[in-house]
């Protein structure tokens, strides 16, 4: 692909592409979508594209998903291993309805969940 | 009422809303602050105590002697204060309401989650947990995705998308001048003239400027904060104000 042709591409998708972000969609996943309407460009691509034509709307995302955070990246490394989302919150419904009784139950849901 | 305003995260609000959204509207209800570093709330109600987490029976005993209690138990002191809880059976028997801020960012999210569930797990209803939006800019809908999807999921604790409030620089500027909100909206009725006079006659000088700058903000978005706090307040315990009338 040409140099620019990717961001002249982007151009076109502007507003499919400020939904998405609103949707808090990631971006591998947006390449995805954009394939669909017939737009191929690589994720680093993409996010080129965020930084330089959208960088008010893309501060706001990441402000609310925090994902590229070092914290956020630490977390997800942490998670993996369990098979989990980016949400821990999302990891355990069997977890949420053990009971707390006790100060041992508590210990044990907070050094489960955090 | 007896309120218990908490969550496991820090910088989600507690505070704030304790003071301006809770005691003001439960008969000026006595504010007590488990917290050992967050002090600024102190200035802006008549009746306070402050409490370390561990001392969870001095908590306990306080629920049970206050008809209005409003508990702002600090991020600090938080697991201490929890662990209170578990140490007594049913310690939570004494609370109509725990209220858990949460503000727009997925880590205070999940916090604020991480909380809800906790007290379901220890066997509080439903119906007490509450979330407030605190910090909304547009809408809780598009801010709050995780927290009210995971409402639906758990449903173990309530979430009104109605139950919030919005960001807003008056509550900084009314801790700056350490004056209550109720005091702010007298003040916009009364002085608001004499207050713009005054202020253009300190212009020159940036410290009292600074200061008049501040009331003037205030001055101005008292009235309508206090309103939306009205909405907010009747959305989280309309239906048990009116079980009470």
């Amino acid at each position: 692909m040409a140099k620019g042709q990717a961001r002249i591409s982007l151009h076109g998708q502007r507003d499919v592409l400020i939904k998405l972000l609103k949707e808090y969609v990631t971006l591998s996943d947006m390449a995805l979508v954009l394939r669909g309407v017939d737009v191929h460009v690589s994720t680093s691509s993409l996010y080129r594209y965020m930084l330089s034509d959208l960088s008010e709307e893309y501060k706001e995302y990441l402000w609310h998903t925090g994902r590229g955070l070092l914290k956020s990246r630490q977390g997800q490394i942490q998670s993996q291993g369990r098979g989990a989302s980016r949400l821990k919150v999302t990891v355990s419904r069997e977890q949420a309805d053990a009971k707390i009784s006790n100060q041992k139950d508590f210990n044990k849901f907070m050094s489960t969940n955090r | 009422m007896r309120i218990i305003v908490a969550g496991i995260g820090g910088n989600v609000g507690k505070s704030t809303l304790a003071a301006h959204l809770l005691v003001p509207r439960m008969n000026n209800a006595k504010l007590l602050i488990v917290e050992s570093i967050n002090q600024d709330t102190k200035d802006l109600v008549d009746d306070f105590e402050t409490v370390r987490g561990e001392k969870f029976r001095q908590i306990y005993l306080e629920l049970v002697v206050n008809d209005d209690l409003v508990v702002d138990v600090g991020a600090s002191n938080a697991e201490d204060f929890f662990a209170g809880l578990t140490s007594l059976n049913q310690g939570y028997d004494e609370v109509d309401f725990f209220l858990i801020p949460t503000v727009p960012g997925s880590k205070e999210q999940d916090e604020s989650i991480l909380t809800a569930r906790m007290l379901a797990a220890m066997g509080v209803d439903k119906s007490k947990i509450r979330i407030v939006f605190n910090r909304v800019r547009r809408s809780v809908e598009e801010e709050f995705p995780v927290l009210l999807n995971a409402a639906k999921e758990f449903d173990c604790f309530i979430a009104n998308p109605d139950c919030m409030v919005f960001e807003n620089d008056i509550y900084a500027d009314l801790a700056g001048l350490k004056m209550p909100l109720n005091e702010a909206c007298v003040f916009a009725e009364n002085s608001l003239h004499k207050l713009k006079t005054d202020l253009r006659k300190v212009a020159k000088f940036s410290e009292q400027y600074f200061r008049y700058a501040r009331l003037l903000n205030v001055a101005k978005k008292a009235v309508n904060t206090s309103g939306q706090l009205d909405d907010a307040f009747s959305a989280l315990f309309g239906e048990a104000e009116d079980a009470v009338k």
